[in-house]
């Protein structure tokens, strides 16, 4: 036989082997449901209330403030205060809460020397801090600033200046349940 | 040789795929959030104490955080032996958040210059309400907020003033600085 003749006969055979397989196939097979469930994900929700400013006199300012009407002068003081609601859902979902601020330069105009504005700090129901603490249940935390202008303030130094608090914000990353982190109690 | 350069290069880049895979992995694959606290803008109020004579212009004892000067209507016609007294409107009108920001205005000692200066004689005081006293009026004066004060300038010539002073141009200027409380 030649070449071409031993090629046809081993493509045949190889053919035939297939047929062959497919046939052995057709024999007993069953199947069952796992019932396995399904993987439904979490999720994180973070919420500012609205805020209350209030003046060193103790007067509600909010309104003012919120108008853009109210002026400060050297002796008064402002303070902010703002709910801030956390909804943490995950079985292992733990988050840090912290506080962000993405004011520039021009939004500050006041004198370093004539005004003091405290930490920005959120606190829980019992008044402690949370910075730097592991939050894993839903809960309201109040975030707290005090801007005073200083009565040692002379001349006119600052007169119109403006110091822009509307660039402050909050943001919660979760933290992954594989991480070491300070839990909240 | 070839062979073993090969599976190093290919050892090294697997290395830095599973480093860089599991660095990532570690620092950005997890949730965050952000919002905004839409706090507001702190502003202060400006300095602002205004004076007016008469039906003159209101003018602002300060402008743009720097003193300012203040022109008073121009007294003419003014007969030796003869006393007339400039009225002017002072007002605490800064708008202070607080609704309490008091102050307190002082004047100095008026400063006549001019040819006829030897012969003109200026003081200055405050008064209550609307009306100038006639003595010794303050030279301070405690405004509240919204309050407003006389200042009374009064300018005398002399009955021995010659004839000559007549006709000349004087001016009399007058120091008030206003001070918060």
């Amino acid at each position: 036989m030649n070449k071409m003749t031993k090629g046809a006969l081993a493509t045949g055979l190889g053919v035939a082997l297939l047929i062959g397989g497919g046939g052995s196939l057709a024999v007993w097979n069953t199947s069952a449901q796992a019932s396995a469930g399904q993987i439904v994900a979490g999720n994180m929700g973070l919420q500012a209330a609205a805020g209350t400013w209030t003046n060193s006199a103790g007067t509600n300012v909010t309104t003012k403030m919120t108008a853009g009407t109210y002026r400060i002068v050297p002796g008064d003081s402002l303070s902010f205060t703002q709910p801030v609601s956390v909804t943490l859902s995950g079985d292992l979902m733990k988050a840090k809460l912290t506080v962000t601020d993405d004011a520039l330069t021009t939004d500050r105009t006041f004198n370093a020397a004539n005004y003091t504005v405290s930490p920005i700090t959120i606190k829980d129901s019992s008044s402690n801090p949370i910075a730097g603490q592991v939050l894993t249940a839903n809960g309201t935390y109040t975030a707290s600033v005090t801007f005073t202008f200083k009565e040692s303030t002379t001349g006119l130094q600052d007169a119109s200046a403006k110091y822009d608090f509307s660039k402050v914000g909050y943001k919660l990353d979760q933290v992954a349940s594989s991480s070491n982190a300070t839990t909240a109690p | 040789m070839r062979t073993t350069s090969a599976l190093k290069t290919a050892a090294l880049v697997i290395t830095a795929v599973v480093l860089g895979l599991g660095t990532v992995q570690g620092s950005l694959a997890v949730w965050n959030t952000t919002t905004a606290s839409a706090a507001g803008t702190v502003q202060a109020a400006d300095f602002a104490v205004t004076l007016k004579s008469g039906s003159g212009a209101v003018q602002r004892l300060s402008a743009n955080g720097q003193p300012a000067t203040v022109t008073l209507p121009a007294l003419t016609g003014l007969k030796p032996a003869e006393t007339r007294i400039i009225p002017v409107a002072v007002t605490n009108a800064t708008a202070a958040g607080n609704g309490n920001f008091r102050i307190r205005t002082t004047i100095s000692t008026p400063n006549v210059t001019g040819a006829a200066s030897g012969y003109l004689t200026a003081t200055a005081g405050f008064g209550e309400s609307d009306s100038c006293p006639t003595a010794a009026p303050p030279a301070s004066a405690q405004l509240a907020q919204g309050g407003t004060a006389t200042l009374c300038v009064a300018i005398s010539l002399s009955s021995a003033a010659p004839a000559t002073a007549g006709g000349q141009s004087n001016s009399v200027s007058v120091k008030l600085t206003a001070a918060q409380l």
